[in-house]
């Protein structure tokens, strides 16, 4: 019995002084920081800062939530296969989550399908298919939009009723979809709006000169679905303008941009109206999502990035101020 | 209530028939558990205070730290104000003189926290600007906000909301967020005075510096709003201005200085307030009531599993001491249990000093009490062999005065030879009743006793009786208590024989069964029916009227009182066939020291 009895008092003893250790190792280390989780931000770029308002968002969202996020830009015209290299190459490298803006749509959709992925992959602005979430705008009610604003700039102004389309990078869902949009848009109207589509063909012109052989044709409207072809429609808008300054040529340009050149160019009045999406909540709620592993389904539910037109008088309204000018 | 008291009743009673052990380690773990618990809600309340004083003065130190950081940086840019409106502006004709030197000098010195510098006329014309450039087309000055105000009121210097800075002609595709700060000036063309305003555009990146820096340091966040409310930096201003995130700021801008307590969206906050002098702005410090206690929460979930711990212990611990004081008890409890007149248990004598103490009193104290109780049980045993030493001891005198009266009788008859028998009879007779005072006598002499008896007996009763001797060879030897026939004898003699019409017989048998010795004593006398001898044996009313008076009983008793209850008289009679008196006794050839021994 008393055997017994010092067992008990002995055991419960080595037990305090086990808990006691633990109390003392949780007190001393716990403050010890874990390794924050790392997720990958893999983004097609053709121009410098086209995804810098996201950014600030996947930014925002690191520091919230304790996360290290890892940024892969793409060269210009890069493709899938580099593009799917880069999400390959972040999986192995541990990232826990993959934010990628797909440089082509089904290319994409094809190299990721072939991959074992270990990790969500989250796209944003444009689309891989059915199989993959997306985070973005209503692309089609935004091109709708534009080429609801272009008719209403030719019923005020009595332009002629022409209308020529950029059609480069439809291989991006998100491009295809505001060309849908703008075409529906303008097929819908009252009065016949001629819609010219204007695509590259592989070893014609470099881009600049492409752009410019659209001026040769002195549309009316040029619309941009792209940031990269925004910037870039107006930069040789305003190169053609002076060249034939005397002709006081007239184009008014509408496309798809947030970009500071995007934005300059429509302080400066060379684009007459930009369409923009809120990409600081894309990326915030993207990098968000990932860490919460949402699925598609939810997503699609639960979801929804606003988009804003803005004109030179809007610029400097309170919101538009706040979206476009980054203050960081 | 009534309820309670019997609930209350129960556990008193409950609690009462509970050991020692039980109760010590109950009492000791409650007291502990109570004194641990005040302890405990003691320390709580004051580390919780102490903890929250603590946050709030370090928030405090923060918020003092940002107002001299934007005070100084808000007082920078009133000096630059000041000396280009008082050293250079006033100094000069506008009509003749050109201030953009000075301007761009000023800027290039503070270009680090300035965007652009600028005096217009009251027109809203641009008179000069640092670094160079021209207004935007369209864009009419007179309208800006900060332009209006300083308009307005001349005399003050003009804190603008935050906003992109709009109003020059940007090729570069850069655009500053900024504060304006627009005073009145006076401007002198060609001797005249006119109205101008006088533009400094601070650039947001200085305070946002200032308070990045300080809300990468403590608790919560800090963050700048204007008097009417609006943001000027808030660290998720991006999420705000997204409407993924509210801020309280509106509400804010109202608290006097000082810290305020407001629930918003749900949570419990602590705001410290502190306004800037001169702008009118705020600068406002948010901790969250959890992030407040979030680390004081682990103190206290770590103080509550010590507690929990250190209470085990303390159970263990009772426990341990509990049975270290109540163990010696309990087994001295157990062995008192066995005490008794006829028994004397080991009594425990372990445990603390005092518990040895207390068995060796009750061992003292129960020896003291055996040996009392033997020297009680002694002394009336002795006192009750006393009394029937006395009463063995007695000789009828009437048997003696008859005994003499029939040799007086005989010798004046000459019956010499009768009278000499009898006398020898009596003599043998009075020898063995003396027996030097001894009690136990073997058994010869006693039935020499008998016979000496029965010869005096038949002398006086002219042989109306006759008796017969069957005795076992070799039985003399044994011992036997002295004088125990005698009154069987004397009763047959007198119950017997004396109403008998016919010749009387007597028959003593002695003999051995065993260990035991029997010695009988039959008569043919008239005998007596099985009530009566029931009665013989146990009866207290028995009275004699003839005989030596020592009764039955008496023998009976004095037999058990000496060999044990086991022993004694066994009487069997039929009425009118005949009655044996037998007497059992062990056997015994030498006195044991209780039984023997001279009686004086």
């Amino acid at each position: 019995m008393r055997k017994k009895y010092q067992w008990h008092i002995g055991a419960v003893f080595v037990t305090a002084a086990v808990i006691l250790g633990a109390l003392y190792y949780y007190g001393i280390f716990v403050g010890k920081k874990e390794q924050p989780a790392v997720y990958s931000v893999i983004l097609y770029q053709n121009t410098n800062d086209e995804w810098s308002t996201l950014v600030e968002g996947t930014e925002q969202a690191e520091e919230d939530l304790d996360i290290d996020v890892n940024y892969v830009y793409l060269a210009r015209d890069d493709t899938a296969q580099e593009q799917a290299a880069a999400v390959r190459r972040e999986i192995n490298a541990g990232s826990s989550g993959i934010l990628l803006a797909p440089v082509d749509t089904e290319e994409v959709q094809n190299v990721l399908k072939s991959m074992y992925l270990k990790v969500p992959v989250l796209c944003v602005e444009t689309g891989a298919g059915d199989d993959f979430p997306v985070l973005r705008t209503d692309d089609r009610a935004m091109g709708k939009a534009m080429g609801e604003a272009i008719l209403k700039d030719m019923d005020s102004t009595g332009a002629q009723r022409r209308v020529a389309i950029l059609t480069e990078y439809m291989g991006r869902d998100s491009v295809r979809l505001r060309y849908e949009g703008l075409t529906e848009a303008l097929k819908e109207a009252k009065e016949p709006v001629i819609i010219e589509e204007r695509a590259r063909f592989h070893g014609d012109f470099s881009l600049g000169r492409f752009i410019k052989s659209v001026f040769y044709d002195a549309p009316p409207y040029l619309v941009t679905l792209d940031k990269y072809m925004t910037e870039q429609a107006a930069a040789a808008w305003t190169g053609y303008r002076q060249e034939n300054e005397k002709n006081k040529l007239s184009c008014r340009i509408y496309g798809i941009g947030n970009t500071a050149r995007t934005v300059n160019d429509l302080d400066n009045e060379n684009i007459a109206a930009l369409m923009y999406q809120n990409e600081f909540n894309m990326g915030y709620q993207g990098i968000t999502y990932l860490t919460q592993k949402n699925r598609k389904k939810w997503l699609e539910e639960n979801t929804a990035i606003r988009y804003r037109m803005v004109t030179k008088e809007s610029l400097y309204e309170d919101e538009n101020e706040r979206l476009l000018f980054s203050n960081t | 209530m009534d309820y309670l008291k019997n609930k209350w009743n129960k556990l008193r009673t409950y609690v009462n028939r509970r050991e020692l052990q039980f109760m010590l380690s109950v009492s000791f773990t409650l007291v502990a558990l109570v004194g641990m618990a005040f302890i405990g809600a003691f320390l709580y309340q004051s580390y919780g205070k102490t903890a929250e004083e603590m946050m709030l003065n370090d928030n405090r130190q923060l918020i003092n730290q940002v107002e001299i950081n934007l005070n100084n940086y808000l007082r920078n840019m009133m000096r630059i104000s000041d000396t280009m409106y008082y050293n250079v502006i006033k100094q000069v004709d506008m009509k003749t003189d050109d201030i953009s030197q000075e301007l761009d000098l000023l800027y290039e010195v503070n270009k680090d926290s300035l965007v652009s510098v600028a005096c217009f006329s009251e027109n809203g014309e641009l008179i000069s600007a640092a670094p160079v450039g021209s207004v935007k087309k369209n864009v009419d000055i007179t309208e800006q906000s900060w332009f209006a105000n300083a308009r307005d009121k001349m005399e003050n210097l003009h804190f603008s909301e935050l906003h992109v800075q709009n109003i020059f002609e940007n090729s570069n595709g850069r655009y500053y967020w900024v504060v304006s700060l627009s005073r009145g000036v006076e401007l002198t063309t060609e001797g005249k005075m006119s109205g101008g305003i006088l533009l400094v555009d601070m650039n947001f990146s200085g305070i946002r510096q200032i308070f990045t820096e300080i809300n990468s340091r403590g608790l919560g966040y800090v963050y700048l709003v204007n008097s009417e409310g609006e943001i000027i930096y808030h660290p998720k201003q991006n999420l705000i201005f997204s409407n993924m995130l509210h801020e309280n700021n509106v509400a804010a801008s109202q608290y006097d200085d000082g810290v305020s307590e407001e629930t918003f969206q749900g949570e419990e906050r602590t705001v410290i307030v502190k306004t800037v002098g001169y702008t009118g702005w705020k600068i406002v410090s948010v901790t969250p009531k959890k992030e407040l206690l979030q680390d004081f929460n682990s103190t206290k979930l770590m103080a509550v599993i010590i507690v929990i711990l250190a209470v085990t212990l303390m159970v263990f611990a009772n426990q341990f001491v509990a049975v270290r004081i109540a163990k010696p008890l309990k087994k001295l409890e157990n062995s008192l249990k066995g005490i008794g007149v006829d028994s004397q248990p080991d009594i425990y004598m372990g445990g603390s000093v005092e518990i040895q103490h207390l068995g060796q009193t009750i061992r003292s104290m129960v020896d003291q009490l055996q040996r009392l109780t033997d020297d009680i049980v002694r002394e009336q045993e002795e006192k009750r062999k006393s009394e029937l030493d006395a009463l063995q001891s007695q000789i009828n005198p009437h048997f003696l005065y008859n005994t003499l009266d029939s040799i007086m009788w005989m010798i004046e008859s000459e019956r010499y030879e009768d009278a000499v028998a009898m006398v020898h009879s009596l003599g043998k007779l009075l020898r063995i009743s003396l027996s030097k005072g001894k009690n136990i006598i073997t058994v010869g002499d006693e039935l020499q006793h008998a016979r000496s008896y029965l010869d005096i007996q038949k002398y006086r009763y002219k042989n109306k009786f006759l008796s017969f001797f069957d005795i076992e060879e070799g039985i003399e030897k044994y011992r036997i208590i002295k004088l125990i026939i005698q009154p069987l004898l004397e009763n047959a003699i007198y119950y017997g024989m004396e109403y008998m019409d016919g010749e009387g017989e007597i028959h003593i048998r002695a003999y051995t069964s065993g260990e035991d010795l029997f010695i009988e004593v039959e008569d043919n006398g008239l005998g007596m029916p099985q009530e009566q001898v029931d009665k013989l044996l146990t009866d207290d009313t028995e009275t004699r009227s003839k005989g030596s008076g020592i009764g039955l009983k008496n023998v009976h008793q004095r037999i058990q009182l000496y060999f044990g209850s086991e022993y004694g008289l066994e009487i069997t009679s039929e009425p009118d066939e005949k009655t044996i008196v037998r007497i059992h006794l062990p056997k015994t050839e030498e006195t044991s020291p209780g039984e023997g021994g001279n009686r004086s």
